[in-house]
């Protein structure tokens, strides 16, 4: 399963080609991964706190003695 | 309440001012946001108020930033979770109030034009709560600019405050924290510090598949040693209630997916997330969410979103642990049984291109509403109401400085 992974991304890095015109779409911040993330912070801030699975990636800032 | 406006508007004031003041010589730029949670479920209610505001300066390949956000909350808390039949917890629920804060500084220093090196610390404060948490990362981004590798790494040093009765007293004997008094104080005697500490890794693959689509794969690997348990929460036990008792170790494994697709006929951009985790507490959860981003004109766009969220229960979850014990642990947290969620929203924002010393501007008005749905947790005898939370937030961020200057 791993290697299939690593066959998949790296034919995937091979075959991709973007001119530097056609980055037109790419450089918006809709295509951005994390460009939202200062104005999506207080929606995961409050999942954090209200479902025991979310936001896995992340620590918690702090605690809460509310039920 | 005076010390506590006199301590947000010092703070606010020292990372705007420090923020302005670099960048007058240099790129940077500055954001402040307030946020407002509000909870509903059946008469119980939670209101959080948020501000933030954040500094960050450019000076070459290095980029520092220095932030401080803030937490006030007032919430209903319920005494014993689970107590007995002539016990109704949610009429006899209190009010509590508290304030959390966080500062936090970074820096990134561009040592190439693929490599990015990352080092943060954050630390965060309540009255009954610290929190140091350093951290480091590393990008790196292929020549073409179509693969990016990121890799951080978090640790978490947190102190939590617990009553001093508690030293050497059985699980099921344990009393449960009734206030916050005398935390973190040297002359209090019955107060005690527990200690939880955090390791956080996440890696991340993000691919330009085509010039209108990208994709990102994440995966995360979170393990939590210490005190787990919430000092304030109490579980009916038959004869008597007790702190909840989590187990002392918890390791999850998380992955995402993303694809992002721009539309150009449609002057508008489609994402879709799936998000999975597993902990070894037994929790198995699953989220998807689609997003629509429109174009409307003039610097103007309008978003759309809505996520779904499920989650098996802990294998120690029991709504009673009288008639149905669980083995050696016990909990009142609602957010270790099975739930459900799901819900949407709306993000209007507006990008200003900016002029002179004023780089550009942007504001984000963000409204979202989840419903939550437990419906295997109870409050001694009375089935949880299936409750709804909204969270309204609006950000301003402007960029400041010198346009570079022409070769």
């Amino acid at each position: 399963m791993r290697s299939l992974l690593l066959i998949m991304t790296f034919t995937c890095v091979s075959c991709v080609s973007v001119a530097p015109w056609e980055r037109e779409y790419l450089a918006d911040p809709a295509m951005t991964f994390g460009s939202e993330e200062a104005e999506d912070a207080p929606v995961q801030h409050a999942r954090d706190y209200r479902e025991g699975g979310a936001n896995a990636g992340a620590t918690r800032a702090g605690g809460c003695g509310c039920n | 309440m005076q010390l506590t406006r006199k301590r947000v508007l010092i703070s606010v004031a020292v990372v705007t001012l420090g923020a302005i003041a670099t960048t007058a010589a240099a790129q940077g730029r500055v954001l402040a946001r307030v946020s407002q949670y509000t909870e509903r479920r059946g008469s119980l209610r939670t209101d959080a108020t948020s501000p933030e505001v954040e500094g960050q300066v450019k000076i070459g390949p290095v980029t520092a930033a220095l932030g401080w956000e803030a937490d006030f909350i007032t919430s209903a808390t319920i005494p014993v979770v689970d107590a007995p039949v002539d016990v109704d917890g949610i009429t006899s629920a209190t009010q509590m109030s508290d304030e959390r804060h966080a500062f936090r500084g970074g820096v990134a220093w561009e040592v190439s034009r693929a490599v990015t090196l990352r080092a943060g610390y954050r630390y965060g404060f309540e009255r009954d709560y610290r929190g140091h948490a350093p951290s480091i990362g590393l990008s790196w981004t292929s020549e073409a600019q179509l693969t990016t590798l990121d890799f951080d790494y978090t640790l978490s040093i947190d102190g939590v405050c617990d009553t001093s009765l508690n030293d050497g007293v059985s699980p099921t004997e344990r009393l449960a924290l009734a206030n916050a008094n005398g935390c973190f104080s040297d002359r209090s005697d019955n107060r005690v510090t527990q200690s939880r500490v955090a390791n956080l890794g996440r890696f991340s693959l993000t691919q330009v598949l085509r010039p209108e689509v990208i994709v990102q794969l994440a995966a995360s690997f979170l393990r939590e040693d210490g005190f787990l348990s919430s000092p304030y929460r109490e579980v009916w036990l038959g004869t008597l209630a007790a702190q909840e008792h989590h187990p002392d170790r918890r390791m999850r494994a998380a992955g995402s997916a993303e694809v992002r697709i721009a539309l150009e006929d449609l002057r508008a951009f489609v994402a879709l997330r799936l998000d999975a985790s597993h902990d070894d507490w037994g929790i198995t959860s699953g989220a998807g969410t689609l997003s629509w981003t429109q174009k409307l004109g003039a610097g103007f766009r309008l978003g759309f979103r809505i996520r779904g969220y499920t989650q098996s229960s802990a294998a120690f979850f029991s709504d009673d642990y009288v008639s149905n014990p669980r083995g050696a642990y016990f909990t009142g947290d609602r957010e270790l049984s099975a739930m459900h969620a799901w819900g949407g929203g709306l993000r209007l924002s507006y990008r200003h291109p900016g002029a002179g010393v004023l780089r550009g501007f942007r504001a984000v008005l963000l409204a979202d509403a989840t419903h939550n749905q437990y419906p295997a947790f109870r409050y001694s005898n009375n089935r949880v109401p299936g409750g709804a939370y909204v969270v309204v937030s609006l950000l301003v961020e402007a960029e400041l400085g010198r346009a570079p200057e022409s070769p």
